[in-house]
C-alpha cells in the first residue's frame, strides 16, 4: 500500500446472481483513499458506487453477490498492519465494521430501529466495540456524540424515538453513531439525497468539521455533482461498474476529460450561469439495461464521439496526468487508437 | 406584478388550506394544520410560475388546490377569468380538460395493468366522443410528441426506464390539449442525465403549444433555469414573489438569500457567501408567531416576533414579506 493511504480497492469485481440473470456490478474498480481526504464517488443509478461501498463493508447481499476478483487493502493505524478485507474472517470483521470503517445511509428513517431510543442504538454501537466500558460511560458517550453532532438539549433528546425527530435530526444520530467509536473511515452513502437544502448545507458543513476535527477519511457517494464540487478532494466518476474517470477535483470540474463526465457536467441547470429556458446539452439516450451491457466501451451507445474501436474494445485507463486517469479511446495514446 | 388581465389564465386570491387534526379514535377535531395560509399570485398565458420552498411549505398543497383535487378552506381561484372553486363539481368537470398535471413518481403514476396506449387514450375517452380511430390516431401523435415510437404503445409501464415514464405521464397529461399544467416536482426522481432530457423537453413542448405551468420544485438550479417568475414558500406562506431576476439576481428576502446560498454548484472554486441556516423548519400545527421565518432568520429583530411582515411591493412586481426588505 502506499504510505499516504488509508484504503486502496485493487480490480475489483462483483457480480449478482440473480433470477432474473447475472449482473456485472462491478467490473475491475480500483480507487484510492488517502488519510484525512475525501473522495467523491459520483455517479447514476445502477453504475455501482454503492455496490463498492457495500464489498469494503463486506455487506454485499449473500448468496446473490460473489466477489469475483480484486482486493481492498485497509491499513489499521493502531496495529499499522495492511489488511486485505476479503481475506479477512468474519469475526475480525466485525472488529472493523462499525468500529474502524463506518457507514450512513441515505434514508436515515429505515437505517434506524424504530423500537428503540437514539441513546440506546449509539450505546449498543459503543459497548460492542468497547466491552470494558461501563454503561453509564456508554451513555455520556452517546449524549456526548449527539452533542458534537449538534443536536440541541442532547441530555433529553438521547431518550427519544427516532420517531420523534425530523430527518435532518436522524442524519446527526447516524453521524453521531458512526463517528462514536472514532473510526478511520466513513462512507457517506447520499447522506444528503432524501434532505432539504438547507438541512443538506447543514450536515455536509459539520461533516466537513468532524473531518477536521477527528481526523478521517470520507467516502463521499453522491449522485449530485455539486455536493462533491465543494466537499471532495479527489472524485471517482462510474458508469455501468467502470471508474470511467477519476481525478482532483478541480480537473474534474473545469477539464473533464471522459466524454460522460462531460455530458453530466452538461446535464445540470446551474445557479452561477446559463440563461433561461436555454437548451441543455446533456446525455442522449438512456442508461443499458444492466443485465445486457453494450460491448466494447459501456458508454458508447450514447457517446457524441463514439467510433469503430469504442464499439468493439473496453478502454484501458490511462494516466493522462498526475493523479487524473480515463477510460476512453479518444485519451490512449495515438499509437494505440489506430492499432 | 404589471398585468392586462385578459393575459391572465390563472390568478390565486388569498388561498387558505387547512388540514383538521384529529386526535383519538373518534377523531375529535384539535387544531389545524395551516398547510397554504393566504398565497395569491397570477400566472399569464405562455408563462412557467416556479414554486420553490423545503418540506412543508405547502408547494404541493397548492398543486392540488389549483386543480380542485383537493377542497380549499378558503380563498379564490380564477382559472381564465371564472371562479372555479365556487362553481358547481358538474360544471367544473368539463374544464379539467384545461387543467392536468404530471407527477413526481413515474413509478407509481402509470397503472401497471395498462398498456401505454390505453394509458393516454384514457382522458380521451373520458372527455371527449372521439372513435377507436381517432383516439389511436392522437395516441401516435402524442407519442411522436414526446419523442417515444409509436410500437410503444402496445407495452406495459415496466418495460420503460424513469425518464420514458415520465415521457409517457408527460403524454397523458397533454392528451386533451390542456391550456395550464401542474408539474410536481417532474423531474426530482430522475437520473441525472435523464433530468436534462425531460427539462428540455418540457421548455420545448411550453414553448411549441404555448402551454402555462405551475412548476413546482425544491431545486433551485431547475428554477432558475426553467420559470419566468417565481414564488418562495416558506411554511404555508408567501416570503418572495418576483421575475426569475428579482429572485436569482436581486432577492431580498433573508430566507431566499439562505436557499440560494445551500445549493450546492458544481463548481469547486464558486465562491459565495454561505448563510448557514439555524435549527430545522417549525411545525406547521403551531407555527412561529410574528414572521414565521424569525426563529431561523440571521437578521430576525424582536419585530419579528410580534408582527406579521406585510407581503409588499419593492420594485414594479417584485414582492417580498419582511420588516426590513
Amino acid at each position: 500500500m502506499d504510505k499516504s493511504n488509508i484504503l486502496e480497492i485493487k480490480d475489483l469485481h462483483v457480480t449478482f446472481y440473480t433470477e432474473d440473470g447475472v449482473v456485472r456490478a462491478l467490473h475491475g474498480v480500483s480507487y484510492d483513499v488517502p488519510e484525512n481526504e475525501t473522495l467523491g464517488v459520483v455517479g447514476e443509478s445502477g453504475c455501482g458506487k454503492s455496490v463498492t461501498a457495500l464489498s469494503v463493508m463486506r455487506l454485499l447481499p449473500r448468496p446473490q453477490a460473489r466477489v469475483e476478483q480484486g482486493e481492498i487493502w485497509f491499513r489499521d493505524k493502531d496495529t499499522g498492519e495492511e489488511i486485505n478485507l476479503l481475506n479477512l474472517p468474519e469475526e475480525h470483521m466485525r472488529h472493523i465494521r462499525g468500529n474502524k470503517i463506518s457507514m450512513i445511509f441515505q434514508e436515515p428513517m429505515t437505517a434506524l430501529n424504530p423500537v428503540y431510543t437514539v441513546g440506546d442504538q449509539i450505546e449498543e454501537a459503543v459497548l460492542i466495540h468497547n466491552p470494558k466500558m461501563s454503561q453509564k460511560e456508554a451513555r455520556e458517550r452517546a449524549i456526548e456524540m449527539l452533542k458534537t453532532v449538534g443536536i440541541p438539549a442532547p441530555e433529553k433528546r438521547v431518550d427519544d424515538f427516532p420517531h420523534q425527530m425530523s430527518g435532518g435530526m436522524r442524519q446527526r444520530v447516524m453521524i453521531a453513531m458512526a463517528l462514536s467509536t472514532n473510526p478511520e473511515i466513513l462512507i457517506a452513502d447520499e447522506p444528503t439525497t432524501a434532505l432539504d437544502v438547507t438541512i443538506q448545507a447543514q450536515i455536509l458543513e459539520l461533516m466537513n468539521k468532524l473531518q477536521e476535527q477527528f481526523g478521517m477519511s470520507i467516502i463521499l457517494i453522491t449522485h449530485n455533482l455539486g455536493v462533491v464540487a465543494q466537499n471532495a478532494d479527489k472524485i471517482a466518476v462510474m458508469y455501468l461498474g467502470r471508474i470511467v474517470e477519476k481525478a482532483p477535483v478541480r480537473e474534474i470540474f473545469h477539464d473533464p476529460k471522459h466524454p460522460y463526465t462531460e455530458g453530466l457536467l452538461a446535464s445540470v441547470p446551474r445557479l452561477d450561469k446559463g440563461g433561461l429556458k436555454e437548451h441543455l446539452p446533456g446525455i442522449s439516450g438512456s442508461l443499458p439495461s444492466p443485465y445486457n451491457p453494450p460491448p466494447g466501451c459501456k458508454f458508447h451507445p450514447r457517446c457524441p464521439y463514439a467510433f469503430d474501436k469504442c464499439r468493439v474494445e473496453e478502454p484501458p485507463q490511462v494516466e493522462i496526468s498526475p493523479g487524473h486517469t480515463v477510460c476512453c479511446w479518444l485519451h490512449t495514446k495515438e499509437e494505440t487508437r489506430h492499432e | 406584478m404589471s398585468d392586462n388581465n385578459s393575459d391572465v389564465l390563472l390568478e390565486v386570491n388569498d388561498l387558505v388550506k387547512w388540514f383538521p387534526i384529529k386526535r383519538g379514535f373518534f377523531g375529535g377535531v384539535q387544531g389545524n394544520v395551516k398547510a397554504v395560509d393566504g398565497v395569491s399570485f397570477k400566472i399569464k398565458k405562455g408563462e412557467i410560475l416556479g414554486l420553490v420552498g423545503e418540506t412543508g411549505s405547502g408547494k404541493t398543497t397548492i398543486g392540488r388546490l389549483v386543480l380542485r383535487l383537493i377542497p380549499h378552506t378558503k380563498g379564490q381561484v380564477l382559472f381564465d377569468g371564472i371562479d372555479i372553486t365556487a362553481m358547481d363539481y358538474s360544471k367544473f368537470r368539463p374544464m379539467k380538460k384545461d387543467m392536468q398535471i404530471i407527477f413526481q413518481d413515474p413509478y407509481s403514476s402509470l397503472n401497471p395493468r395498462m398498456t401505454i396506449g390505453e394509458i393516454i387514450a384514457e382522458p380521451l375517452i373520458v372527455h371527449t366522443k372521439m372513435s377507436t380511430k381517432e383516439r389511436e390516431k392522437r395516441v401516435y401523435e402524442l407519442l411522436e410528441l414526446v419523442t417515444l415510437r409509436p410500437e410503444h404503445a402496445r407495452r406495459y409501464p415496466h418495460e420503460f426506464s424513469g425518464g420514458q415514464r415520465q415521457r409517457i405521464g408527460i403524454a397523458r397529461a397533454l392528451a386533451l390539449k390542456p391550456r395550464f399544467i401542474v408539474a410536481d416536482e417532474p423531474i426530482s426522481a430522475l437520473d441525472v442525465s435523464i433530468q436534462a432530457q425531460i427539462t428540455n423537453l418540457l421548455i420545448d413542448l411550453q414553448g411549441r403549444l404555448g402551454l402555462s405551468f405551475l412548476f413546482i420544485a425544491h431545486d433551485l438550479s431547475v428554477i432558475k433555469h426553467m420559470c419566468d417568475s417565481v414564488l418562495v414558500l416558506y411554511l404555508g406562506k408567501v416570503m418572495e414573489y418576483g421575475t426569475n431576476a428579482d429572485i436569482f439576481q436581486q432577492s431580498r428576502h433573508p430566507y431566499t438569500q439562505a436557499l440560494l446560498s445551500a445549493v450546492p454548484v458544481p463548481d469547486p472554486d464558486y465562491k459565495r457567501d454561505r448563510i448557514l441556516l439555524q435549527g430545522e423548519i417549525p411545525s406547521p400545527i403551531d407555527p412561529p408567531s410574528g414572521c414565521v421565518f424569525h426563529t431561523r432568520c440571521p437578521y430576525a429583530t424582536d419585530k419579528c416576533k410580534t408582527d406579521v411582515p406585510e407581503l409588499r411591493e419593492v420594485a414594479p412586481g417584485h414582492l417580498v414579506a419582511c420588516h426590513y426588505a
